[in-house]
């Protein structure tokens, strides 16, 4: 089929072992590629093999794919998480204001518990603080202060300044990161810090902190520069290569990152802040989940994405996702814009073991992660994991190809080396492997939904409300346990295949400009102060994203937010406020927003009539619509009758497997009906449907699951 | 009544003794609950693995979302920062099961305070109620820590409790932040409440909050605290109702009463693999109240036999001045240590081990004051101090374990004093606030045998607690920081170097500020192990006509007192409020933990890289470990020949005629091991060095019995230490023992002349 020139959305996501692109056509058709990451030549050969496979599936080999077809490619990677995680950062030269030095060191006194999953918490003598993200001879502190009002109270000491990078250069830091006090209030010395760096070494990449958060509180800004700076050689370089190379074949200009808060920015706009598109890729799953609750009409979304090593949580409200204050990164806690995405170590690959006084099976928080993995996959693996439970009890195709292994050959699963794993804690407490099987399985679901009442419940919502949405490699084999521990009766399995699901997401996502000023404003407000800052961010943003602004043919939606609390109180609420003048009447029902939704949260009894009110930040953002909405979902569709020879399978403690029916996922037809007790297969993972539930394929090709009344 | 015993059998006084009126509340053995008061009692024995984990799962994490309502709802700096609060449940009965992630101390009274309330109040506890309470001698380790008791109704039984405790901002008293070091007696204190229902069917009792609130300097904080309380036991008690209705209350009761079981069990099993025995500590209080100089001892014996450990304070001093620590928070300490140290994988269920717990605390004396003595800054200095010597009697009895892992866990002490200020004034918004400065939050851990203390690790008393960022501080209260970073030679040196300490120089800044509580300490506090040097003291320098501001004026940014100017103010402890003028400085310092082992023996290359590292200043490097820096490393011989001069004269300064002997020596196979340094031939009776096989005491008295021994002026141990005349007015000396073979030293401890040596190990024949 022909293609007009601009006509081609794509979205390629980067992931530690595939790059996933989705390509996207504007009457909605839709392709999908893969091939091996590929970190030995800059990442090239996987972005471009996956675009180049998804651009075959729609017919397209030529070279006009770049110069004349594709209009757009959004990107999302992980490799600047894993450049953190794996410690293959920049030689990071941190210079911080003079006497406190030791900031990026002292982690507030929280670096042993950060990261650390609960059981640890309390263990003192068997948990530390990690290694230093910079050492701590390359940190310098320089002579300058600025005051919390931004009044320069010490000037920058210019000498002092480039004696200290010369001497960081000299001593192999290849980037640099400044983060001084108060520069959020006034940037003037970390500008001009960035200047002199320029000067000494031209080559270093330079990462400053008010460009990065504009929230108080150094620490977190601190550890958001100094990542940035680490990420930041290693990601240009690959950005760079990438945008020589689309430019060489034509494409200009439209190459966009995804953001770690919600939206995108164009690669000149965001390759300085490389520490934005960490945890980018679960912000697509959410953003793909905004998709598939529009399809169904649904506003509020609990999303659960479990993988190998972890699962992670989202919420969407009114179909907005809930925005993140703190980021968490291994131990490092930083604050940047993003959307929340929470995690605990429960996965597929989570271990099982026996407590010591033999009355509990636990399960996690270890993990055999991706290397040696779970025993089934014959690498060496011997202890029992969930992913182990799962093939026993028949939940996923025994036949099924786990991905491919680093060393690009695939992962059969073995049944007999599951079985082996589990006896080691069946054995001890005298269960049959089945029954310890489902235990395990049982566990992990009471894990993920504890976790999700901790995450639905604390913040004043009831999780009865909400539509669950699961995916990831293991999700949709627990979903139905996990949801029905928190009394959700709906839950929803988008038909995209795992993988795909993250770049579905970006590929939907629009433009993003956002602007934040940190403020402290007490109640009763002034409507015209706010105004006045509201119409300063305004104009940064618009002035920022005139480019956008032109190529979308000038659509853009501005929003404004402000972050309110108790005077004192650390709890913020983000509320609306409307575009326009501002007056009295806006601020009294902004503050009527923000009482009716902290009642809502935390019960009337919470409240305390009188007490101040406090603004501490003001938001204003610019949303730019550039992402493929009208994209078709990529959902396979079968025609009725998908059913697989049955298999063994095993619900209940205490009885045998029976033989089930089991469906081809794939293969089922819009609204074909599957009763339960049966399984459902799916690439790499399976949907589990317990008697008493059954599973409608949705026309958007989503696999809905609901509980008959009374189970 | 299922639970044991509580008091040791010698510390059985006529009933009604412990009562919570004239005495600290123990509760009897046989608890005394009226016939009107039902409890859910039905208990089924869970054999399922897999149910029990399930349940107990959320249990646990019931408990957690109590504690994260609270910190969402809080507002005063002390809860959210610290982690000043602490949520738990207990069963019907009142044992502590699960024992949140918060102040570990708390764990020394919440169970009392129930069995306090079923005794006395037993016919009125209702459905809807909760009781407060911040009564010390009842249970709490001073008033602002207060109780908020929920009690959770199954049928119309008491299936069991949840409960909170949270530091209040302001509860009254003499001084701003509650914490009273100028209290005379208690009637100087913020006021204690005894139980009372402020929530009754539900509702706020306005009249009582009324009361309440009247007290507090910020009251609106006080009530927003007070409902953060509310609805997180609120929460707790909802998940837990769900929870018996899912699974049902035989079955929810049946795991309770099987965690506390199988954590009794793993206590058990852990002091199966000690010897018996007896570990002691002493430590000196100083400045009971403002204007005082004296010099107070607190001892701590801790026996363990079979399964049991009990404490005793015998040889503590009389009550004294606003010091004391009540018995609640002495218990405590027992319960904090415990549960991060010894059965921190049990995630909180510290009733099981309270099972094997006994005490035996002399009435009257500081760390169980009768009725009438101040206790309100216990916060600051009397219940680290507390926490700190049962860290250091644990440590000592788990280097005498032969399993590994334990030994792994002997931590040298936490800091014994909370360094802290707290000024007020009115802000640069003009408002009245109220300033607890947080920064020692981030913390510190101790050394071990095998490895050095670690800086800035946390809250050794609050897990989850966090220091403040610079910035928050300088957005609410007029003040600018100078400097705040590591403070150099502030870890007790030894074997292995204890954690660091930090520094922090600020000055008033657009507004009006007064000090009213600081740390000005003569008599460092914090133990060493093992011959390791004690931690450093926390001392805060008022620089008056500081010349910051001209400083800065001339492009300087000043990040040390000796960089400043003006006139020192001489400050002592639990002094007066000052005044903070505007060109005046304040530095004060958060103290590091104590050593371990002797620092003559510290590795000559560990020296040097902290030298390196900034942690250690390159006089210290000789000055306390004996090692002669090169220009690139230690310069191996010259130190080998330093320290060697330095054992000598440590036995010619103790007396002794002999030269030291080689450490060659090889410990039998099969003697008992103590540390790295020493061993007891069980069979002699005879304890020995490790390094050189003397002997180093006798098992009818103690390990180090038969040690040689000098006593000196405090900053002659160490270079760390201040000449403690300036604070105090008792002679107070540094005691060092040394092996009469080798001279390798083995007790480091601040001792007054007259004071008898001390036990601190002794185990059992």
């Amino acid at each position: 089929m022909s293609e007009a020139a601009g006509t081609l959305t794509a979205a390629v996501d980067i992931g530690g072992t595939f790059t996933d692109c989705i390509i996207v056509a504007d009457d909605g058709r839709v392709a999908y590629g893969k091939a091996l990451s590929s970190p030995a030549d800059d990442f090239q050969s996987g972005f471009f093999g996956s675009l180049e496979a998804a651009a075959g599936q729609l017919g397209h080999t030529g070279e006009d794919l770049f110069d004349s077809l594709l209009k757009l490619i959004s990107h999302g990677s992980t490799v600047a998480t894993n450049i953190v995680v794996e410690e293959r950062g920049a030689n990071v030269g941190l210079l911080t204001t003079l006497g406190h030095e030791d900031t990026l060191q002292m982690m507030r006194g929280v670096g042993r518990i950060t990261g650390e999953p609960p059981e640890n918490i309390l263990k003192i003598t068997e948990t530390f603080k990690p290694t230093p993200l910079v050492p701590r001879r390359h940190v310098a502190g320089l002579v300058e202060r600025v005051d919390s009002t931004g009044k320069v109270l010490v000037e920058l000491d210019e000498a002092g300044l480039r004696e200290a990078v010369s001497a960081l250069a000299a001593d192999g830091c290849d980037a640099f990161a400044v983060a001084l006090l108060w520069s959020i209030q006034n940037p003037a010395h970390e500008l001009r810090a960035r200047e002199i760096i320029n000067e000494i070494a031209p080559d270093a990449f330079v990462s400053v902190s008010h460009e990065i958060s504009k929230s108080v509180g150094e620490y977190e800004r601190t550890v958001a520069t100094v990542i940035n700076a680490l990420v930041g050689p290693r990601t240009s370089q690959y950005l760079n290569t990438l945008d020589d190379r689309l430019e060489e074949l034509g494409f200009e200009d439209g190459l966009m990152l995804m953001q770690s808060h919600g939206g995108m920015v164009p690669l000149q706009h965001g390759r300085r802040l490389p520490v934005l598109t960490i945890g980018s890729g679960p912000v697509g799953g959410l953003v793909g989940t905004q998709r598939l609750a529009a399809d169904l009409g649904v506003p509020d979304v609990i999303a659960t994405d479990m993988g190998g090593t972890s699962f992670d949580v989202g919420l969407l409200k009114d179909g907005e996702p809930l925005v993140a204050l703190d980021t968490t990164l291994g131990k490092w806690n930083y604050r940047v814009p993003a959307v929340e995405v929470l995690s605990i170590g429960a996965g597929g690959g989570s271990i099982a073991w026996v407590d010591p006084q033999g009355t509990s099976l636990r399960v996690g928080p270890h993990s055999a992660s991706s290397n040696p993995g779970p025993a089934c996959y014959g690498r060496g693996g011997e202890e029992p994991t969930v992913t182990d439970a799962n093939l026993v009890l028949g939940y996923v195709d025994p036949e099924v190809v786990f991905g491919t292994a680093a060393d690009g050959r695939s992962i059969h699963p073995d049944r007999d080396l599951a079985e082996a794993a589990i006896a080691r804690v069946a054995d001890p407490l005298g269960l049959s492997v089945v029954d310890a099987a489902l235990g395990i399985v049982e566990i992990a679901n009471t894990k993920m939904a504890n976790l999700l009442e901790n995450v639905v419940i604390g913040r004043g919502f009831d999780p009865r409300d909400f539509l669950l949405v699961s995916y990831g490699g293991s999700g949709p084999l627990h979903a139905a346990g996990y949801a029905r521990a928190l009394g959700i009766d709906r839950i929803a399995i988008p038909g995209e295949v795992a993988s795909v699901w993250s770049a579905f997401g970006i590929a939907l996502s629009d433009v993003r400009y956002h602007a934040e000023r940190d403020v402290a404003l007490l109640s009763p407000f002034d409507p015209a102060t706010m105004q006045v800052a509201y119409e300063e961010l305004e104009a940064e943003l618009l002035e920022d994203s005139a480019g956008e602004r032109e190529r979308a043919g000038g659509a853009v939606q501005i929003r404004r937010h402000a972050r309110m609390r108790y005077e004192w109180q650390r709890n913020e609420l983000e509320v609306e406020l409307p575009l326009g003048d501002l007056d009295e009447a806006a601020l009294t029902a902004a503050t009527g927003d923000f009482e009716s939704a902290y009642g809502e949260r935390y019960g009337s009894a919470a409240l305390l009539p009188g007490a101040r009110l406090e603004i501490t930040s003001l938001r204003a953002e610019v949303l730019i619509p550039v992402g493929a909405s009208k994209a078709a979902r990529q959902t396979g569709q079968g025609a009725a009758g998908a059913e697989k020879p049955t298999r063994l399978v095993a619900f209940e403690r205490g009885a045998d497997p029976s033989p089930t029916r089991v469906y081809d996922g794939n293969g089922l037809a819009a609204d074909q009906v599957v009763p339960g007790p049966a399984v459902i297969d799916l690439p790499t993972t399976g949907i589990v449907v317990p008697a008493g539930a059954k599973v409608t394929r949705s026309p958007a090709g989503d696999f809905i699951l609901t509980f008959e009344e009374g189970t | 009544m299922s639970i044991d015993a509580p008091v040791a059998p010698s510390a059985v006084r006529p009933e009604g003794f412990w009562d919570g009126l004239e005495h600290a509340y123990i509760p009897p053995a046989e608890r005394k609950i009226p016939p009107g008061l039902k409890l859910h009692t039905d208990a089924e024995v869970v054999t399922d693995p897999i149910t029990f984990e399930v349940i107990r799962h959320n249990l646990w994490n019931l408990n957690q979302e109590h504690f994260k309502t609270i910190e969402n709802l809080s507002v005063s700096t002390i809860m959210l920062e610290c982690r000043d609060y602490q949520t738990a449940i207990c069963t019907e009965d009142g044992e502590l099961l699960f024992f949140g992630l918060g102040v570990q101390y708390f764990a020394g009274w919440m169970d009392y305070v129930i069995a306090y309330v079923m005794e006395k109040h037993g016919e009125d506890i209702a459905e809807g109620d909760m009781w407060m309470c911040n009564d010390p001698w009842i249970g709490t380790a001073h008033q602002p820590d207060v109780n908020l008791l929920c009690p959770v109704f199954v049928e119309g039984k008491l299936f069991c409790w949840v409960v909170n405790a949270a530091h209040m901002n302001d509860v009254g008293g003499t001084v701003p932040g509650s914490f009273c070091p100028n209290a005379q007696d208690v009637y100087f204190d913020p006021p204690c409440f005894p139980p009372c229902r402020m929530v009754r069917n539900g509702e706020i009792d306005a009249e009582l909050e009324g009361i309440y609130r009247r007290q507090s300097r910020t009251p609106v904080n006080l009530a927003l605290d007070l409902r953060a309380t509310i609805a997180g036991n609120h929460a707790a008690r909802e998940r837990m109702l769900s929870l018996v209705d899912k699974y049902g209350a035989a079955t929810v009761k049946g795991v309770m009463k099987g965690l506390l079981d199988s954590t009794q069990d793993s206590f058990k099993d852990l002091l199966a693999k000690i010897p018996d025995g007896e570990w002691s500590d002493r430590q000196y209080q100083e400045v009971a109240v403002t204007g005082d100089r004296g010099v107070y001892p607190i001892e701590l014996h801790m026996r363990k036999q079979g399964d049991v450990l009990t404490f005793s304070n015998e040889g503590t001093a009389p009550q004294v001045g606003a010091i004391n620590l009540p018995f609640a928070g002495w218990r405590g300490g027992v319960m904090h240590v415990l549960n991060v140290v010894a059965i921190a994988e049990n995630m909180g269920v510290v009733g099981g081990a309270a099972r094997q717990l006994r005490f035996d605390p002399q009435p009257g004396t500081i760390t169980c004051p009768d009725y009438g003595a101040a206790v309100s800054p216990a916060g600051i200095y009397a219940t680290t101090f507390g926490v700190s010597m049962v860290a250091s009697v644990i440590a000592k009895m788990l280097i005498c374990s032969d399993d590994e892992f334990l030994r792994q866990k002997a931590l040298t002490p936490p800091n014994a004093q909370w360094q802290i200020q707290i000024h007020a004034g009115t802000n640069q918004r003009g408002t009245y606030y109220v300033g607890p400065m947080l920064d020692g939050m981030m913390g510190m851990t101790g050394a071990t045998p095998y490895k050095d203390g670690d800086f800035a690790t946390g809250s050794f008393y609050a897990p989850e607690g966090r220091a403040p960022n610079v910035e928050s501080y300088e957005r609410d209260w007029p003040m600018l920081y100078l400097y705040r970073r590591r403070d150099l030679d502030s870890g007790g040196p030894g074997r292995h170097r204890g954690g660091s300490g930090g520094r922090i120089g600020y000055m008033p800044y657009n507004g009006e500020m007064g000090l009213g509580v600081y740390t000005a300490e003569g008599i460092p506090k914090t133990a060493g192990v093992m011959g390791g040097t004690p931690g450093n003291a926390g001392q805060t320098k008022l620089l008056r006509g500081a010349g910051a501001l001209d400083a800065f004026a001339a492009g300087k940014l000043p990040t040390s007192a000796e960089e400043l100017g003006g006139e020192s103010v001489q400050l002592f402890g639990k002094g007066d409020a000052v005044m903070v003028e505007a060109d005046d400085v304040l530095e004060w310092n958060w103290t590091g933990s104590g050593g371990y082992g002797d620092p003559l023996f510290r590795e000559p290359a560990a020296v040097h890289a902290d030298v390196v590292a900034g942690i250690i200043s390159a006089g210290a490097a000789t000055a306390e470990y004996g090692v002669v820096l090169g220009d690139d490393g230690a310069d191996l011989d010259a130190t080998a020949s330093l320290r060697s001069d330095r054992l000598a004269e440590r036995l010619r300064n103790a007396g002794s005629t002999t030269e030291p002997r080689a450490r060659d020596y090889e410990v039998p196979a099969g003697g008992t091991k103590i540390g790295e340094e020493l061993w007891l031939d069980r069979e002699a009776g005879e304890y020995h060095c490790a390094g050189c096989g003397e002997v180093t005491g006798t098992i009818a008295e103690h390990a180090t019995s038969r040690l040689v021994r000098r006593e000196s002026p405090i900053p002659e141990m160490s270079t760390l230490f201040e000449d403690p005349s300036i604070y105090v007015d008792d002679a107070v000396v540094a005691r060092e023992e040394f092996c009469p073979g080798c001279a390798v030293r083995l007790v480091a401890v601040i001792a007054r002349p007259d004071d008898a040596p001390l036990a601190e190990i002794n185990l059992e024949a």
